[in-house]
C-alpha cells in the first residue's frame, strides 16, 4: 500500500510542473521580446515543481494520507492560478488532459482493486498498474520537456540574432549622424568670422569696398572745393572787361584830346607843328591802348567761356561720383547686413544640429543599456534550461518512486547554484517562501537610475566597485 | 591610441562595450571567451581589459589569474563585467587580482568614467 501512495502523489506534483514551465515557456515562444517575463513564469514553474517534489517526499512518510489525496488528483493537478493565467490556451492543455485521463484511469482501477482484495498477490498487481501509469506520464513530461529546451534555444538564437541587428543598425545611425554634423559644422565653419572661410573672403570685400567708398568721398568733398574755386573764377573775367572798358574809354577820350590838339596845332601854324606831331603819337597810343582794350575784352570772353565750360564738367563729374559713391556704399552695407544675418542664422543652424547630435546619442545610450538584457534574458532562460535537463536527467535515470528521484533538495539546491543575477535569487526565494516579489531591475528603473546619476561627476553608480 | 579588450561570450555585449569604447576614441580587441582572449594578448598589446565572469572553455576569474601570470600584465587593469553581483564573488575576483567590478547592464557614460579612472 506505501508504495502505491508514492506513486500516485508523484503524478499530481509532476502536473504541476508541466503546466508551469509550459506556461512559462509558451509565453516566451509567442512573443520573444518578453522573454523577461517567460523567464519569471518558467522560474516560478520551476521552483513549483521542485516545492511539489518536496511535498510529495513528505507524504512518502504518510501513505495514508496519500491514500486520501488520491481523490483530489484531478483538483491539484491544474492549480487555479496557473489556469487563469491563460484560460484561452486550451490546445496547450491538450497534453496535460490525457495525462489527467491517465491518472484517472489510474484511479479508477485503484479503486477496483482496493474494493476487491487486500491480499498480497493483488497488492503487487496494483503496484504493477500504478507503475505502468506513472512511466506513460513520465514518458510525455520528457517529451514535453525536451520540446521546450529546444523552444528556449530558439528564442535565444533569435533574440541574439535580433539585438545584434539592433546593435549594427545603431552602429550605422550614429556614423551617418556623426557624419552628417560634421558636415553641417564645417559648412557653417565658412561663415564664423575670424576662420579663414568664406565669411572672411567676404568681409574683406566688403571691407575693401566700403573703404574705397570713404575714400571717393574724401575726393569728392576737394572736388566740391575745387568747384567752389572755379566758380569763383568765372566772375573774374566780367570783372576784367570792366577794366577793358575803362581803358577803351580813356582811349576815346585820349583819341579826342588828340584830335583836339591836332586842330590846335593846325591854327597854331608852323609853330605848332612840334606839337601837332605830338598830338599824332598820342592818338597812336590811344589807339593802340583802345586795341588793347578789345583785346582784354575778347581773351576775357573766351577765358570766361572756358571756365564756364569747366565748371559745368566739373558739377556733372562731381554729381556722378557722389552718386556712384552713394550706391556703392549702400551695396556694400546691404551685403554685409546680409552676411552677417546669414552668419546669425548659421549659428543657430549649428546650434540646433549639435542640440539634436547630443540627443541622439543620449537616445544610443539608453538603446545600448537596452540591448544588454538581451545577455541578462538569454542567461536567465540558460538556467531555466539548465535545471529542466538537470530534472530530464533524474527522469531518465530514476524509476518514479526511486528516493534518488525524489531528493527534492537536491534539485533546488542545483536550481541555486545555476543563478548568476540578483534578480533570480531573489525570485528563488520569494517564491519558495510564497511572498510577493519586489525586486526586479527592469530596463526603465536602470534608464532611470542613470539619469538620477547624470551630472554628478564621481559618482560611478551603486554597480561599480573599485578595488 | 588606447587599445581596450573586451572579452564575453555574448556578441551582444561585446557589440555594445566596442560600440561605446570605439565612440569616445578607443581602440576595441574583441574576445569570445577566457582561452580566446589569452591567445590574442600573446598578439597585442592592450592598456585594459574588460571581461565577463561566465564564460565558456576559460571563465573571467581564470583569465585574470593567468593574464596576473604574465610580467608585461601584472599591472594592467582589468574589469569585471558581469551579471553577478554576491560579495563573494566580487571578493574572490578581487583576489584574483581585477581592478573593479561593473554589474550588467552597464551606462555607456557610466563605463566611460570607470575607463577612464582605471586606465594610467
Amino acid at each position: 500500500m506505501s508504495d502505491s501512495g508514492k506513486v500516485l502523489r508523484v503524478t499530481p506534483d509532476l502536473f504541476v510542473l508541466a503546466v508551469a514551465v509550459v506556461f512559462g515557456v509558451l509565453g516566451v515562444a509567442i512573443w520573444a521580446p518578453l522573454a523577461f517575463v517567460a523567464w519569471a513564469l518558467a522560474t516560478i514553474a520551476a521552483g513549483l515543481a521542485l516545492r511539489s517534489l518536496a511535498n510529495a517526499r513528505s507524504h512518502l512518510e504518510t501513505p495514508q494520507a496519500s491514500m486520501c489525496a488520491i481523490s483530489r488528483i484531478e483538483t491539484d493537478a491544474l492549480p487555479e492560478d496557473q489556469v487563469d493565467r491563460c484560460p484561452d490556451d486550451t490546445e496547450l492543455l491538450e497534453p496535460l488532459r490525457s495525462d489527467i485521463k491517465h491518472c484517472e484511469i489510474a484511479e479508477e482501477k485503484l479503486g477496483e482493486l482496493n474494493q476487491q482484495s487486500s491480499s498480497d498477490s493483488s497488492n503487487a498487481e496494483q503496484q504493477q498498474l500504478m507503475i505502468e501509469a506513472c512511466q506513460t506520464f513520465l514518458d510525455e513530461a520528457r517529451s514535453i520537456i525536451l520540446l521546450l529546451l529546444a523552444h528556449l534555444e530558439n528564442i535565444n538564437k533569435q533574440t541574439e540574432a535580433a539585438a545584434l541587428s539592433i546593435g549594427e543598425r545603431f552602429e550605422t545611425i550614429v556614423k551617418a549622424s556623426d557624419d552628417q554634423q560634421a558636415q553641417t559644422l564645417h559648412l557653417a565653419q565658412q561663415f564664423v568670422p575670424g576662420k579663414g572661410g568664406a565669411a572672411d573672403i567676404i568681409g574683406e570685400g566688403i571691407g575693401n569696398l566700403l573703404s574705397m567708398v570713404q575714400e571717393f568721398s574724401t575726393r569728392l568733398e576737394d572736388n566740391a572745393k575745387l568747384l567752389a574755386q572755379v566758380t569763383a573764377l568765372v566772375k573774374l573775367p566780367e570783372e576784367v572787361r570792366s577794366f577793358a572798358q575803362e581803358i577803351r574809354f580813356i582811349s576815346d577820350q585820349t583819341n579826342l584830346l588828340a584830335l583836339n590838339a591836332s586842330i590846335e596845332a593846325a591854327h597854331a601854324g608852323s609853330r605848332g607843328a612840334g606839337f601837332g606831331i605830338v598830338a599824332q603819337e598820342v592818338r597812336k597810343l590811344s589807339e593802340r591802348s583802345a586795341s588793347a582794350g578789345r583785346s582784354i575784352t575778347q581773351l576775357s570772353r573766351d577765358i570766361e567761356r572756358d571756365l564756364r565750360k569747366l565748371q559745368q564738367a566739373l558739377a556733372e563729374s562731381a554729381g556722378w561720383a557722389e552718386e556712384r559713391t552713394r550706391l556703392a556704399s549702400e551695396v556694400g552695407h546691404v551685403i554685409r547686413d546680409r552676411v552677417e544675418a546669414m552668419t546669425g542664422e548659421m549659428r543657430r543652424a549649428t546650434t540646433a544640429v549639435k542640440d539634436a547630435g547630443e540627443q541622439i546619442s543620449s537616445e544610443i545610450s539608453k538603446a545600448v543599456v537596452s540591448l544588454q538584457f538581451q545577455d541578462i534574458t538569454r542567461q536567465e532562460i540558460e538556467h531555466v534550461s539548465g535545471s529542466l535537463e538537470a530534472l530530464l536527467a533524474k527522469m531518465n535515470q530514476a524509476r518514479p518512486f526511486e528516493q534518488e528521484m525524489l531528493d527534492s533538495v537536491g534539485s533546488l539546491k542545483h536550481l541555486e547554484a545555476l543563478y548568476t543575477i540578483d534578480d533570480e535569487r531573489q525570485t528563488h526565494l520569494a517564491i519558495l517562501s510564497k511572498q510577493e516579489r519586489t525586486a526586479t531591475s527592469t530596463c526603465a528603473e536602470v534608464l532611470a537610475s542613470g539619469r538620477r546619476r547624470a551630472g554628478k561627476e564621481d559618482d560611478l553608480g551603486d554597480n561599480v566597485t573599485l578595488f | 591610441m588606447r587599445c581596450v579588450m573586451a572579452v564575453d561570450d555574448s556578441v551582444t555585449m561585446r557589440q555594445m562595450v566596442s560600440f561605446t569604447l570605439k565612440q569616445a576614441g578607443y581602440e576595441v580587441v574583441e574576445a569570445a571567451d577566457g582561452r580566446d582572449a589569452l591567445s590574442k594578448l600573446r598578439e597585442q598589446r592592450v592598456s585594459l581589459i574588460i571581461t565577463d565572469l561566465y564564460m565558456p572553455n576559460l571563465d573571467g576569474i581564470e583569465l585574470i589569474k593567468q593574464v596576473r601570470a604574465s610580467p608585461s600584465y601584472r599591472f594592467t587593469p582589468i574589469l569585471m563585467l558581469t551579471t553577478e553581483s554576491q560579495g563573494s564573488k566580487k571578493s574572490e575576483g578581487q583576489a584574483a587580482g581585477a581592478t573593479g567590478w561593473i554589474v550588467k547592464p552597464f551606462q555607456p557614460e557610466q563605463l566611460l568614467k570607470v575607463v577612464k579612472r582605471v586606465l594610467p
